[in-house]
């Protein structure tokens, strides 16, 4: 029998290919052999016969040889029109395009550096705002069919004015109406019961709330049980506290439940943790306050007796029903029952019951707040795609004559297009990569600027919306600045690009560049005349006169066992007064009913005053303390205090609320008249004062402490310079001389101003980084634009200058020609500006955003950076040595 | 003609050879020479792909299916020669029933 494989293996020598492959083949076709010769002994053949007939397969001689050859050293070859084999391979395309964009982009590295950090720049600010105003702004509340979840209010009859409370009668009707789901009205008190563990300085703040609010709101606690119905009958004292709390200050404990807290000076079991997500209930009335947790309101609306006031309840309404059927049902039945009040209301008549999405009363308030920051984000990012846009146009330009090569060997339109979107997507993917490193490492350092309004609800850079929204942000803004250049090199024109080569008199102008930087510079206006007017705002808010001074001054709270007799009472409280300006440190101290300088209001002016006007019950020496200034007459002395109710001081306001037009001085010693009350000498006027700079003054009456008008005293101590204060000492030695305290604190009175200041801060920063950014970047795009074009023209530069124009002629040429887009997206984004301001309007301090001068300011500095920018092409430009330009002709 | 025989099954070269000349009874014959190299050629193409198979009691052998490409391939090349028999059909008048 013949051996197969030998005879082939003998005739395939000089293949020179892989061994093993060589190997392989001769195994494959001896096979081959064998089948054919075992076939025809099979037949009847003999073996001469079939070794005869199977010789015949080799056909002519060195043609199996040829073929083989031909085969094993063929070699995978792109194809030459590139795109001819997209349909059928489209990864192995892509993989191509990829490298060939990494190619060309590690050759052109500063170009590539460039575009991505402008990638970065303009993604990273789109997704640290969509991070942090996410969750106020777009997500779904983390409860169960949130759209479904309302806030019951007691509103003035055409107006978004509200009371924080409601009678529980009104609660009570609404849970019989046929839109609220069975058992979900949940009831709310506010301000919370807050706490301190014995011997612990910091208190936990807790809402009480009732049974049912978790069943309210459709959610479980992530650990432990909800309260119930029976607890609440039994009064018990559960808690169930929040993520944060738990792990915090428990250190996430897996034995949480079951620990006693304390509120309001009882203990309290923890019977539950809050879910991670879960926002404060608290914050119903403000999310941005923190709350540790909720506490078991043991009155059930069963109980609860009709003429109890309630805080504003969360019910839930049927998915069927709309909120506006079930609110006219409420106020039908609500005006039914306020016609049966034995004592009705002043002005409960025009009052209204409204029911408000959760959502609304959550975040309705900061919206326009956080979605002009989102504009503002996304117009960043709009001058940071037309900047790229312009940078890869003038790119795809300078590689007309590639692109024109490529389409010669066959290449399609679609295929230079889609090398095109690859380039500036690969560099809008590291761009935000960049841009996301770069979040992680500053977030720490964020958090600190940013207000709480974004900290509070802002979710990690790791989180999945956000990822996917940098995803799409890095796709779109890579499509948007690609868009313009793909198209232009489709369109390439291969006989003129392949005859011509840069600078040889084609025309130079970028078309599409031109309307691109015009559309910078409009948006830049925008966002420069944005910067403007924060920054006008917060200077206006810093130096306004708050009418005391601020530094060196301490709130000084400390409250006493409750004493039933006033005169003790007062007593007590001018002691801790004594005990304050005994105080290391304290220079001068002084003392109120209630601080005007905290933002707290005080009472009535006077009979027949409303809200807005207020009065001070003050002691001696409490105005030096402040700081706030004389300006006519005296301040009290320790005789005014032992007849309070003969002398009166007024702010300037206050003054100009009683005697209009009376000057200051005038009004010294004149008497002032209530009706009911005696008759009071004004002895000074003194300046109104600000809580904080944006605050308006209150027009103000001060009178002398009255033993038998006060509940407590609130305490301002003026230390000397470079000392603090101790809240120890002050505990100690009210303790020692007086009572043991209740609570004993002390402020430092400018963090109240600065804290005040985080947002008008946070606007400036904001705004002023992103004008200076679009500005920035604007002049990037035109000296990129305008060096290309003065490069383009060489030819004709230097037949300008053989024909006598002078230097200074180029220049003026290039820059004129430079800023006529830039006048162009000036004006237009000058009437932008006009319309858009007033959506800007309510942010800020004591700016007109309709000042012309203002307007003319931001034009002035839009044109003199453009004129920068091409002030250094042109300069180029200048110096073309027209000999050396017409040898290239 | 041989994407269209491997489509169902893998096969191996020996098979698909007298497939060829089996189906087309004889008047369609490949030689070792012009057969090989074309399944080389194909599987180079990324239109087939070869794998030794061992069997129990046989010699290992081996069999060529088709991949996603070829697949495409083919169906692509079927429209070609219907559309060319169709063609032709017409040319030379013989009308479909």
């Amino acid at each position: 029998m013949p051996d197969w494989k030998k005879e082939v293996a003998s005739r395939l020598a000089g293949l020179k290919v892989d061994p093993v492959r060589e190997a392989e083949i001769c195994e494959e076709l001896a096979q081959h052999f064998e089948d054919r010769y075992q076939e025809l002994l099979r037949g009847g053949a003999t073996h001469e016969e079939a070794y005869q007939a199977t010789q015949a397969e080799w056909g002519q001689g060195g043609k199996l040889m040829d073929e083989l050859r031909r085969v094993e050293h063929m070699v995978k070859r792109e194809p030459v029109a590139w795109g001819a084999q997209m349909g059928r391979n489209l990864i192995a395309g892509l993989t191509y395009d990829v490298r060939n964009a990494f190619r060309s982009l590690v050759r052109a590295r500063w170009f590539a550096v460039g575009a991505a950090l402008t990638f970065a720049l303009g993604i990273g600010v789109n997704v640290a705002v969509f991070s942090s105003v996410d969750r106020t702004l777009f997500r779904a509340l983390p409860y169960d069919h949130p759209d479904e979840i309302f806030v019951m209010g007691e509103y003035e009859s055409g107006t978004d004015r509200t009371y924080g409370t409601m009678l529980a009668s009104y609660v009570i009707e609404s849970r019989h109406l046929s839109g609220v789901v069975d058992g979900c009205v949940a009831g709310f008190t506010d301000p919370y019961s807050t706490s301190r563990e014995p011997g612990e300085e910091t208190r936990i703040r807790l809402t009480d709330v009732s049974f049912n609010t978790l069943t309210v709101f459709g959610i479980r606690p992530f650990m432990g049980r909800d309260f119930t119905k029976e607890d609440a009958q039994a009064n018990r004292k559960e808690a169930l506290i929040s993520y944060d709390l738990w792990r915090g200050r428990f250190n996430g404990a897996p034995d949480i439940i079951g620990r006693i807290l304390w509120a309001s000076g009882k203990p309290c079991e923890i019977v539950g943790v809050l879910p991670a997500d879960f926002i404060p209930a608290s914050s119903i009335l403000d999310p941005m306050r923190t709350s540790d947790g909720l506490a078991l309101e043991s009155d059930t609306l069963e109980s609860a007796s009709p003429g109890a006031r309630w805080y504003r309840p969360i019910l839930r309404l049927k998915a069927s029903v709309s909120s506006a059927a079930v609110e006219a049902g409420i106020n039908s039945r609500v005006e039914h029952l306020k016609q049966t009040e034995p004592a009705p209301r002043p002005g409960a008549a025009k009052l209204v019951i409204r029911l408000v999405p959760l959502r609304t009363i959550l975040f309705g308030s900061y919206a326009s707040y956080l979605w002009l920051i989102v504009a503002a984000a996304a117009l960043v990012l709009v001058v940071a795609c037309a900047n790229l846009a312009s940078l890869l146009l003038v790119r795809g330009r300078s590689r007309e004559h590639q692109a024109a090569v490529r389409v010669a060997l066959g290449a399609s339109a679609s295929r230079l297009m889609r090398t095109a979107v690859v380039e500036s997507l690969m560099l809008s993917f590291v761009g935000t990569l960049i841009g996301l490193l770069a979040l992680v490492w500053a977030s720490k350092e964020l958090q600190v600027l940013i207000p709480p309004v974004f900290s509070r609800y802002a979710a990690p850079v790791y989180d999945t919306r956000v990822i996917g929204f940098s995803i799409l942000a890095a796709t779109l803004s890579a499509l948007l600045a690609g868009i313009l250049p793909c198209l232009r090199l489709a369109k390439v024109d291969v006989l003129s690009a392949l005859q011509h080569v840069a600078g040889r008199g084609r025309a130079g102008r970028l078309r599409g560049g031109r309307s691109l930087l015009a559309a910078e510079a409009a948006v830049s206006v925008v966002l420069v005349a944005g910067a403007m007017m924060t920054v006008r705002s917060l200077i206006g808010l810093v130096s306004t006169d708050v009418g005391f001074k601020p530094e060196g001054l301490y709130f000084v709270t400390v409250l006493l066992p409750s004493v039933q007799d006033p005169q003790t009472r007062y007593q007590q409280y001018m002691q801790v007064l004594e005990v304050v300006r005994d105080l290391h440190g304290v220079k001068q101290a002084g003392a109120a009913d209630v601080l005007p300088i905290r933002g707290d209001t005080g009472n009535r002016f006077g009979p027949g005053f409303g809200r807005g006007a207020y009065r001070w019950q003050v002691t001696n020496g409490f105005f030096e303390t402040t700081g706030m200034r004389l300006i006519a007459g005296r301040t009290f002395s320790s005789a005014d205090l032992a007849r309070p109710g003969s002398v009166g001081i007024l702010s300037e306001m206050g003054l100009h609320l009683v005697w209009p037009g009376l000057q200051p001085a005038e009004a010294v010693g004149r008497m002032l008249e209530f009706p009911g009350e005696a008759p009071r000498q004004v002895i000074g006027v003194v300046s109104d004062v600000r809580a904080s700079y944006s605050q308006t003054p209150w027009p103000s009456l001060y009178v002398p402490v009255s033993p038998e008008r006060i509940r407590f005293l609130m305490f301002v101590a003026r230390a000397q310079t470079g000392a603090a204060l101790s809240v120890s000492e002050l505990r100690n030695s009210v303790r020692e001389r007086i009572a043991a305290p209740t609570s004993a604190s002390i402020r430092y009175v400018p963090d109240q101003f600065s804290s005040g200041l985080l947002d008008q801060k946070f606007r400036t920063l904001l705004f002023s980084t992103f004008g200076i950014v679009a500005l920035l970047l604007a002049a990037v795009g035109l000296y990129a634009v305008g060096s290309f074009e003065v490069a383009m023209r060489r030819f004709e530069m230097g037949l300008r200058m053989s024909l006598g124009a002078t230097p200074g002629n180029l220049q003026l040429l290039v820059i004129r020609e430079a800023l006529g887009p830039v006048v162009v997206g000036v004006s237009v984004g000058l009437i932008c500006t006009y319309w858009a301001a007033k959506f800007l309007q309510s942010f800020l301090y004591k700016v007109d955003v309709r000042d012309p001068v203002l307007y003319v300011f931001v034009a002035l500095v839009l044109v003199a950076t453009a004129t920068l920018a091409a002030w250094l092409p042109a300069r180029r430009a200048a110096k073309t040595d027209p000999i050396v330009a017409l040898r290239e002709l | 003609m041989i994407l269209s025989l491997i489509e169902g099954r893998p096969r191996h070269g020996y098979e698909i050879s007298k497939l060829i000349e089996q189906r087309s009874r004889g008047t369609v014959r490949f030689y070792v020479a012009s057969l090989y190299p074309l399944l080389y050629r194909l599987e180079k193409r990324g239109w087939i792909k070869g794998r030794w198979v061992e069997k129990a009691g046989q010699r290992r052998r081996r069999y060529y299916r088709l991949t996603v490409e070829g697949r495409v391939v083919l169906a692509a090349q079927r429209r070609g020669w219907k559309a060319f028999v169709d063609a032709i059909n017409r040319i030379t008048g013989i009308e479909h029933a």
